[in-house]
């Protein structure tokens, strides 16, 4: 109930953000329409793996995954630039990552998260096979790039989309 | 005093994003390959344009502001999806060294797009 209620809170915090306005029938047609979205959504969702997971557990884990994101962001946009203005990328390649078993949504989650750093592009992701498909700047050693992704992934997403 | 600041803020992060997107789009005509070249626009779809719309603190102004967070946001989570699909779309047109033969006429063991075929 109380994530019901945060996602109808988020989403109409959205909507009022989009308008700039505060004003009481803006509110009104706000928390209308994001209890709409929230309720067709609670309908629609047929997994029950998320259930049982502590949210606040979850929601402390926010702030480490932007965090870490960004940090990962800036390391990213740092290694991307020395190569465009170097050589380009004579190492550039794919690399396949396994995919830990996840909840629904961690795979997405991880490849938006990864997709987002200029330095990984997200070319193919399988939760079938438990498989994702990288480009990557230096495919030299595929182990460190596997082994920098499934660090990642436990230290900075776990606790959100596990 | 907190003008100031904001003031130096925003145009360093200005001056930022405005470097970022002249290396992405020397980057982009640069890279002989598409994958080379979604690295470069990943500089300026992330960071470049997070940098210029952050800028907008300098403005004061909060429905400014709020629109670009709004828009830092939009974009945080579109982009990552539409180079994933473009990615997605080179990657299946590439010829498969054991397999099913390529459309397009390119060397054996190299993507249409110039760069070598190397899944590790």
């Amino acid at each position: 109930m109380l994530a019901q209620v945060l996602r109808v809170v988020v989403l109409t915090t959205i909507y009022l953000l989009a308008l700039t306005s505060l004003r009481p029938g803006d509110v009104l047609v706000g928390l209308v329409l994001s209890t709409v979205v929230v309720a067709t959504a609670a309908r629609i969702r047929t997994s029950t793996s998320d259930r049982g997971r502590s949210l606040r557990r979850r929601l402390a884990g926010v702030p480490g995954l932007i965090g870490g994101t960004l940090v990962d962001l800036a390391k990213g946009t740092w290694a991307t630039t020395r190569c465009l203005m170097g050589g380009g990328l004579p190492h550039g390649g794919l690399v396949e990552v396994p995919i830990p078993p996840s909840g629904q949504g961690a795979a997405a989650a991880w490849g938006i998260r990864v997709g987002f750093v200029p330095d990984t592009v997200v070319v193919e992701l399988d939760e079938r096979k438990g498989t994702m498909l990288l480009h990557v700047l230096d495919a030299r050693d595929p182990d460190a790039v596997i082994a920098d992704q499934i660090d990642s992934y436990e230290r900075r997403q776990r606790r959100v989309f596990p | 005093m907190i003008s100031v600041v904001l003031d130096m803020a925003g145009g360093a992060l200005l001056l930022l994003g405005l470097v970022l997107l002249t290396i992405s789009l020397i980057g982009v005509l640069r890279q002989p390959g598409t994958f080379g070249q979604l690295h470069a626009q990943g500089l300026a779809t992330g960071p470049g344009v997070m940098a210029v719309l952050a800028s907008s603190i300098a403005t004061e102004n909060a429905a400014t502001i709020t629109f670009a967070v709004l828009a830092i946001v939009f974009i945080a989570l579109t982009s990552p999806v539409s180079a994933h699909a473009i990615a997605r779309a080179a990657h299946r047109r590439r010829p498969r060294r054991h397999g099913a033969a390529p459309k397009a006429a390119a060397p054996e063991g190299t993507a249409p797009d110039g760069e070598p075929e190397q899944t590790r």
